[in-house]
């Protein structure tokens, strides 16, 4: 399934002193299967422009395409929910959004919720809870006792047993120790693989988004500023200070060391792949 | 300054003790460092500095006096915390009145208060913003508020709490350089709790926390070199540290020096 934005602008409060374009004339797509990477300073409408794409935000003009579905300025009710079980959001801490009294029923409040029988339902939040490690001693248990990182694929669990065929991640990782991060962003690229699910990623992380994205989208100021390919866009130095984002680390590395005369022609996604490929290079 | 001895605490439900004989002598004006994945006991360590939680073993000593129940309150007043998350600490419905709020409860009369709210809200930047709601401040700008909350009661000890957690890479880098500027011109002792290894590159001292006991402490360069006790520590390598350990195999460098070596 692709999504499809044509010409979308948001206004908040629109015709009060507090009247805010928080997103203006944006045109672009996402298509199946990829993983996407939004990106952009602070306030530049990252959030905003995710929000559009499962209908928690209508677009004040323009249309937004969700597959067969189109949200507009005065969509009904009925359409956003369609959408909503196709697109799925996760937010910054998503063990907030846990709030049954067990694991398994937590996790088939969402697939009920689309319609699903309770056994259908049942069957379907069980294999998503196994496929991300989560043990079947745990389906009865309430999931507030968990740890904070079982809690985190709970959550998680709860959305993808809606079987959405988009995900969003608005900012997954932030307030995470270090350790949680790697487990949770490989955690992201093993559904990806596995599933096949479309993934758009929000985050100010640049390591991130140089390691595990293919396309990337820079917002600047509520504009599409640039989109492309993430390998190529985000080795531009200049472009990247031009919007104040941070050039990853194995970038800055990589073009450092090539100043310094080193011929090192590839440039790999993260730090351990560099030690990998140019390990025998130094001779130190 | 701060002298913990020989500190161990378990809550009440658990079996396992968060903290086990922790021994800590935190100099005055020092900046210092506490490193530790989650749950390694850093949140419990803080809350019985504080006075929050009471040690179910060993003792707290404040400027020499050992900290009691009677004195407890007297001793708090010598502490600020900034947390993690600057939503769950505003209480005012403008900047300066948030600021000013540590000041009222402590029945500062109206005069003194106003020019040390200024004051505060100068040394943090956030001085032109003082009528704006905190609410609707971006996340850096909300903890240079917090901060200036945190100072503008002039205590001995500055706790940041994971403060830095949830900015993005900008808002980091200006607290902590934010936090260098004030720890240059005030007397103030600064302990800096973080999971990120990245952020104690200035610090004068710092402890790793790892299953409620300090895993290793001294200098920042001796830290960094011990980084087997880093990754037992559940902690994960500054890229530059990781770098160096595998093409050098040698002593902690910047990775300004590094490439330099290289």
């Amino acid at each position: 399934m692709n999504i499809h934005l044509n010409n979308v602008s948001v206004v908040y409060q629109k015709k009060t002193p507090f009247e805010f374009t928080a997103l203006k004339d944006i045109s672009t797509e996402f298509n199946e299967g990829k993983f996407y990477g939004v990106i952009g300073h602070t306030g530049s409408g990252k959030s905003t422009l995710v929000q559009l794409l499962n209908g928690l935000i209508l677009p004040t003009t323009g249309e937004v395409k969700v597959g067969d579905d189109t949200l507009l300025p005065k969509t009904k009710q009925k359409v956003i929910h369609r959408v909503k079980g196709r697109v799925g959001i996760v937010f910054q801490f998503p063990e907030h959004q846990l709030f049954d009294e067990t694991v398994l029923k937590d996790v088939t409040f969402g697939p009920i919720n689309m319609g699903k029988s309770k056994e259908e339902a049942e069957e379907i939040s069980k294999y998503y809870l196994k496929r991300l490690n989560v043990d079947e001693s745990l389906f009865d248990e309430s999931p507030f006792d968990l740890s904070g990182g079982q809690m985190r694929k709970i959550a998680l669990a709860g959305i993808l047993a809606m079987e959405p065929d988009v995900l969003i991640l608005d900012e997954p990782t932030a307030g995470l120790d270090p350790l949680s991060h790697i487990e949770t962003m490989d955690l992201f690229k093993s559904i990806h693989e596995t599933l096949g699910i479309t993934i758009i990623l929000v985050t100010h992380d640049m390591n991130d988004v140089f390691n595990y994205t293919d396309e990337v989208k820079i917002l600047s100021k509520g504009t599409l500023a640039v989109e492309g390919d993430t390998h190529e866009l985000l080795q531009d130095e200049t472009l990247l200070k031009d919007y104040q984002l941070e050039v990853p680390n194995v970038v800055r590395l990589v073009h450092d060391l090539r100043q310094k005369g080193y011929q090192l022609d590839e440039m790999p996604r993260n730090i351990q792949a560099f030690i990998s490929t140019y390990k025998g290079v130094f001779d130190v | 300054m701060i002298l913990l001895k020989n500190i161990s605490y378990k809550y009440s439900e658990s079996s396992r003790y968060a903290l086990n004989h922790i021994s800590i002598d935190f100099k005055k004006s020092e900046f210092v460092s506490i490193i530790g994945h989650n749950g390694s006991g850093k949140s419990t360590l803080v809350k019985i500095i504080m006075g929050i939680l009471t040690p179910t073993e060993g003792e707290v000593y404040i400027d020499g006096e050992k900290v009691t129940e009677e004195n407890y309150q007297t001793i708090r007043d010598k502490f600020s915390i900034v947390f993690q998350n600057p939503d769950n600490q505003f209480v005012g419905a403008t900047v300066e009145d948030d600021v000013a709020f540590g000041l009222e409860n402590r029945g500062v009369p109206h005069e003194t208060m106003k020019e040390k709210v200024e004051l505060a809200l100068k040394e943090v930047g956030m001085w032109e913003f003082r009528t704006h709601e905190p609410h609707r401040l971006s996340g850096g700008q909300k903890q240079r508020v917090a901060i200036a909350g945190a100072l503008v009661t002039n205590p001995d000890v500055l706790i940041m709490d994971e403060s830095t957690s949830m900015l993005d890479p900008t808002g980091r880098r200006d607290i902590l350089s934010l936090l260098k500027e004030i720890h240059k011109k005030r007397d103030t002792t600064i302990i800096y709790i973080t999971h990120d290894l990245t952020e104690i590159e200035d610090s004068d001292y710092a402890y790793v926390m790892n299953k409620g006991e300090i895993a290793s402490e001294g200098k920042v360069y001796e830290i960094y070199e011990n980084t087997d006790v880093l990754k037992e520590s559940n902690l994960v390598l500054p890229f530059n540290i990781e770098l160096s350990e595998a093409l050098m195999q040698g002593d902690y460098m910047s990775y300004e020096e590094l490439v330099k070596r290289l």
